[in-house]
């Protein structure tokens, strides 16, 4: 059933942003999370999307126009960490320097929003799509 | 001349059908615009939506008399799937995607305002029948 194409590809939004928001509040639970010097520190991530092929139930007709999409890779941000004079800190090396993660909280905040929104959207679509398949159920009463 | 009454042929009934299959195919794309928001390089899809009503009514006496071949008002069946162009000169962001997300939510709406709209036609269509078969009595 076509409409439930619409529901499919919409879910693929969800999952995607979902994820996204995942691996975003991973950044920032972590944005305070130091090594003991010399080891690597956590780096900020990100997601980037591609497109996916229509699943087999899709139409042939439909083949390339409606795609859906997917979490192509995690990618690891390679800035370098920020380092901060605190000299007691267990994880100061030995000029007293600790190495913080590369995590601005107002970027995430921005990243979790857009994530937010495009979440949303694809929930509208969703429930568009249901929506118009109970009016067509309608029809019969 | 008595009225000729073919429920399984009717115009409005397959217009409906057509119109409605359409605004399927273009709700799906516009779910598909609305996965690929954040995807980097996707462009915007959509249909040419605004079929004619001579491309979806069917030979009947809906459709325009011709006189010639050539002239418009020939039926050919409503194709089920219109085809799916990519809109270009939409300002594209910095990962060359070109979706906006104002503009497919608004086209969500009309979609879904459309086809309830159609599905009340046909309700309306079918309540007819129905109140011919029941002679007159509300079904």
């Amino acid at each position: 059933m076509s409409l439930m194409t619409a529901i499919e590809v919409g879910a693929s939004g969800l999952t995607a942003q979902r994820r996204r928001l995942e691996v975003l509040v991973g950044n920032l639970v972590n944005a305070n999370t130091t090594q003991p010097a010399g080891t690597e520190p956590y780096r900020r991530k990100d997601v980037l999307f591609a497109s996916t092929g229509p699943a087999a139930s899709f139409g042939a007709a439909l083949d390339d126009a409606v795609q859906g999409v997917e979490i192509a890779t995690v990618v690891t941000d390679q800035s370098d960490p920020v380092k901060r004079y605190e000299p007691g800190h267990p994880h100061a090396d030995k000029d007293g320097y600790v190495s913080y993660p590369n995590i601005n909280a107002m970027e995430e905040m921005v990243n979790v929003l857009s994530a937010t929104r495009s979440y949303e959207a694809n929930l509208q679509a969703v429930n568009m799509a249901k929506e118009m398949q109970q009016k067509t159920l309608e029809i019969l009463r | 001349m008595p009225v000729k009454l073919d429920f399984f042929h009717d115009p409005t009934l397959e217009a409906a059908g057509a119109y409605m299959g359409r605004l399927s195919q273009r709700q799906q794309i516009v779910a598909s615009n609305l996965a690929n928001i954040d995807t980097p390089g996707y462009k915007t899809r959509d249909i040419s939506f605004h079929a004619t009503m001579q491309e979806l009514l069917p030979d009947s006496a809906m459709a325009l008399r011709t006189s010639r071949p050539d002239h418009a008002g020939r039926w050919t069946p409503a194709a089920a799937q219109a085809p799916v162009f990519e809109v270009q000169g939409a300002p594209e962001r910095t990962d060359l995607n070109n979706v906006d997300i104002d503009k497919e939510m608004l086209k969500l709406s009309e979609t879904a305002f459309g086809y309830s709209l159609m599905s009340q036609i046909v309700r309306g269509k079918l309540r007819t029948i129905a109140s011919s078969i029941n002679e007159g009595r509300v079904a």
